[in-house]
């Protein structure tokens, strides 16, 4: 399974970055959320940003500790957070900023910070069961992950270049 | 953190002297949570403790509570809103605004339930926060600038592209009475002057980024409770409508059943209707769907003027309210030009209701020759003359001129300065302005308007299940007993019974944080059960519907002692003539009018207050655990304070007398 993101449809209502940060921390907090919402000022642009994985998958021969970052059996890119020092070469790697470095105490091998990324619910994604536009899908046909990232790409230069 | 024992709550607020420049951070007394919820229940409780009679709603001895409630910032459906709250400016009593967006959820995770403003600072000042850190700032640079500019300013000065930023224009910096206060992204916190609040305490913005996190009592539950919650709006009916076209879908709806108020409330339909309907809206104008915090609906929404004399207009949540206020109220068809209006309105500040208001006084007391040439300034003031609408919106957020000045001071003070009969053309309750409602083709908005404890005001008792008669809703809600007059707009018995519903529900959303428009009101979705189970589920604390339900009593039983302590009385819980005289001319309403009185009785019988006086008796007010109030209202009577109070009110009473114009 992917996750399939569509942009154009996203109404920047944070429902994803909810949901997700109180499936993963009990808690509510946007911050720690797996996904973000990227927009312009003026939200005319918005992304919605999480790991769809993408086909190269470049965060896990960036990751200088052994089984910190890996593929599992379903498919997934998966941190292990007891072994990530938070050093932020996958998250430097990751072309759409996927994955993000948070200071949380008592988090990840030295207890200081860890990387934090979608890990896509154990198959069933809150992001895309709360959407309420269907800007965030699962899709089983993994050969849309190009097409997908590709979009997401092009949206985050467009958004880069906005800002600028 | 803190130790409050309520989860969903901060915990903790500040309290920011603006004249002594001293910003103390304070634990939430768990009395307030208990009895008063948060939002607009902890602000009036704030208000009756700390703002007394004698304050001039413009002195430094006012106060201005930017509160949130415990549902803000979860994830239940639509748990984005923050309040407003202080002594209004427009009104001289009780006042609060509500806006949705991303602001007030961002104070939650900086860690503070609300914020209260006290004093005035000498020069503009902003508070910034960022979690622990909180500090005023000059804000020299940024006084004279649109809020637009001053939102984006702030960003870039932090270096924050989500800095949350609430903030004021022009309008409230020139104490336009009804100046809102704009928060990111471009909601507006618009009712009762606010916005004027702020200005007058040379309070230019709030920034906040906040970046903690928000305790949930139930984790799990919460979280299966706000999907339910929010796949049932997205199965109710009037989902695809709100979600399509938001609040503006209702023109449409509004025009046959003769509740579009047109021409300063002449009439109920307005000809040019299709050409600022909700579908021309989407059809012509729309950028993107866009949403306030947590919420599934979207009813917010970018649009934007690509050709034509308006090209290049980019504006955001355009309303029902302001396409009927600066649409058909003054008779204005072209929709650019209402855009236009609306992106200035949030630009400057201004409210978008009462300046759409007071335009169409001033329209309508030239027409009937009230004012002199001189006065008009060479304005062009016939009806429909959108130039004109444009051209004052700038001139009263400045108070330019004579007429700039003049409705600056909202059309219900202009009318007592003004004299010569002014005041049968200015259509408001209690100083403020009527909204888009006509009590004679919706007896229940009659009502409403009439007892709101801010001035006329639709959103108080909310009663929108006989606005185009709703009976599944009705049965759902109260069961069968009441059909068919409880959803027949023209009907009045059960209205009482449907206002103080609604109004005492309503306090508690203003409260707890989420939003009227979004699942709580147009479709219950989320009603008492649902929303006591949310705080409960939410908070940790007990909350059994009846003890919910006593709380929006005891909230809206302490806005009422507030304003009597103002001198408000039975004598203004009324309606201008047009409603309560005047046959409505057109739609299904044709030869209604608004039989207030009626309502009246019933309600002050259902509500337990005095139906001579209209004021909560002894009684009433115990058993809701606000005896001490009774006593103080009752003390401030008998000193003749409350009579001083009402006298400094400054607007004219609502004109009931006869009147020779049929229309």
């Amino acid at each position: 399974m992917i996750l399939d993101i569509f942009p154009e449809k996203c109404t920047g209502c944070l429902l994803c970055e909810l949901h997700c940060s109180l499936a993963h921390e009990g808690c509510v907090n946007p911050e720690l959320s797996r996904i973000h919402i990227l927009a312009d000022r003026n939200r005319r642009t918005l992304i919605p940003i999480a790991c769809i994985p993408c086909e190269d998958k470049p965060c896990i021969p960036a990751c200088p500790e052994p089984g910190a970052i890996q593929l599992n059996a379903q498919g997934k890119v998966e941190i292990t957070e007891g072994l990530c020092t938070a050093c932020a070469k996958c998250a430097h790697a990751c072309q759409i900023g996927a994955i993000r470095i948070h200071r949380l105490p008592g988090r990840g091998k030295n207890g200081k910070a860890v990387a934090l990324k979608c890990d896509q619910c154990k198959g069933d994604p809150w992001c895309s069961k709360v959407c309420p536009t269907a800007a965030i899908i699962r899709v089983d046909d993994l050969t849309e992950s190009q097409t997908t990232f590709e979009r997401l790409l092009t949206t985050h230069h467009l958004l880069v270049r906005m800002e600028k | 953190m803190s130790g409050f024992p309520y989860a969903g709550y901060a915990g903790q607020y500040l309290r920011v002297n603006l004249s002594t420049c001293t910003i103390q951070k304070q634990p939430l007394p768990l009395e307030w949570a208990d009895n008063f919820l948060g939002g607009n229940g902890i602000g009036i409780k704030i208000l009756w403790d700390e703002v007394p009679a004698d304050v001039n709603p413009l002195s430094p001895e006012n106060k201005l509570i930017v509160s949130t409630g415990p549902l803000c910032g979860s994830p239940i459906p639509n748990a984005g809103r923050l309040e407003f709250i202080a002594k209004s400016p427009l009104t001289g009593i009780y006042g609060d605004a509500n806006a949705g967006g991303h602001f007030g959820p961002a104070l939650k995770f900086a860690g503070y339930d609300l914020i209260i403003f006290e004093g005035k600072s000498p020069k503009p000042v902003y508070l910034y926060i960022h979690d622990d850190k909180v500090e005023l700032r000059p804000a020299g640079q940024l006084w004279g600038r649109g809020t637009f500019d001053t939102e984006a300013a702030l960003q870039t000065e932090h270096r924050d592209p989500n800095l949350r930023v609430a903030c004021i224009g022009p309008a409230g910096e020139n104490l336009v009475r009804y100046a809102s206060v704009q928060v990111t992204y471009r909601r507006s916190a618009a009712r009762s002057g606010m916005g004027t609040v702020m200005g007058s305490k040379n309070l230019k913005a709030i920034a906040v980024h906040g970046t903690g996190s928000l305790r949930i009592a139930d984790p799990q539950r919460m979280q299966a409770l706000a999907f339910k919650l929010q796949q049932r709006i997205h199965d109710n009916p009037f989902y695809a409508s709100i979600h399509t076209y938001g609040t503006p879908g209702l023109v449409a709806l509004m025009q046959p059943i003769g509740r579009f108020p047109t021409q300063n409330f002449r009439y109920g339909s307005f000809e040019g209707f299709e050409n600022i309907s909700g579908e021309a809206l989407r059809e012509n104008h729309i950028e993107r769907d866009t949403a306030c915090f947590a919420c599934p609906l979207g009813c917010d929404k970018i649009y934007s003027v690509t050709e034509g004399e308006f090209k290049g207009t980019l504006t955001s949540s355009v309303e029902y309210e302001t396409l009927n206020a600066l649409g058909s109220r003054v008779c204005v068809r072209d929709l650019p030009a209402v855009l236009k209006s609306n992106e200035l309105c949030d630009d400057l500040g201004l409210d978008t209701i009462s300046a759409g208001s007071s335009i169409a006084f001033a329209m309508e007391i030239a027409e009937k020759g009230l004012l002199n040439q001189e006065e008009m300034e060479e304005l062009d003031l016939s009806w429909g003359n959108y130039h004109t609408v444009i051209e004052l919106l700038e001139r009263i957020a400045y108070r330019q001129g004579f007429l700039g000045d003049l409705l600056a001071e909202g059309a219900a003070r202009a009318a007592r300065w003004l004299g010569r009969g002014a005041d049968a053309y200015a259509m408001h309750v209690k100083g403020q302005d009527i909204s888009a409602q006509d009590g004679r083709a919706q007896q229940s908005m009659g009502l409403a308007h009439a007892t709101s404890s801010r001035g006329a005001d639709h959103l108080k008792a909310f009663p929108v299940i006989d606005e185009t008669g709703a009976p599944a809703e009705a049965i759902r809600r109260y069961g069968k007993e009441y059909l068919p007059d409880l959803v027949n707009p023209l009907a009045t018995k059960y209205k009482a019974f449907l206002v103080k519903d609604g109004e005492d529900y309503g306090a508690v959303v203003d409260s707890a944080g989420n939003c009227k428009s979004g699942g709580t009101f147009v479709m219950a979705e989320i009603y008492w059960q649902e929303q006591a189970a949310a705080i409960q589920t939410l908070t940790g604390m007990d909350m059994p519907v009846e003890r919910l339900k006593a709380i929006g009593e005891r909230i809206y039983n302490l806005m009422r002692c507030y304003n009597a302590l103002h001198g408000i009385t039975r004598a203004d819980d009324t309606l201008p003539w047009r409603f309560t005289q005047i046959p409505s001319p057109s739609g299904n309403a044709k030869g209604s009018v608004c039989h207030l009185d009626i309502m009246l009785e019933d309600y002050y019988h259902l509500r337990g207050w005095d139906v001579q006086t209209g004021l909560p008796t002894l009684e009433t007010l115990s058993r809701l655990g606000l005896g001490n109030a009774y006593l103080e209202l009752q003390a401030a009577i008998a000193s003749g304070e409350s009579r001083a109070a009402y006298s400094s009110l400054g607007w004219a009473a609502p004109y009931t007398g006869k009147i020779k114009d049929s229309l």
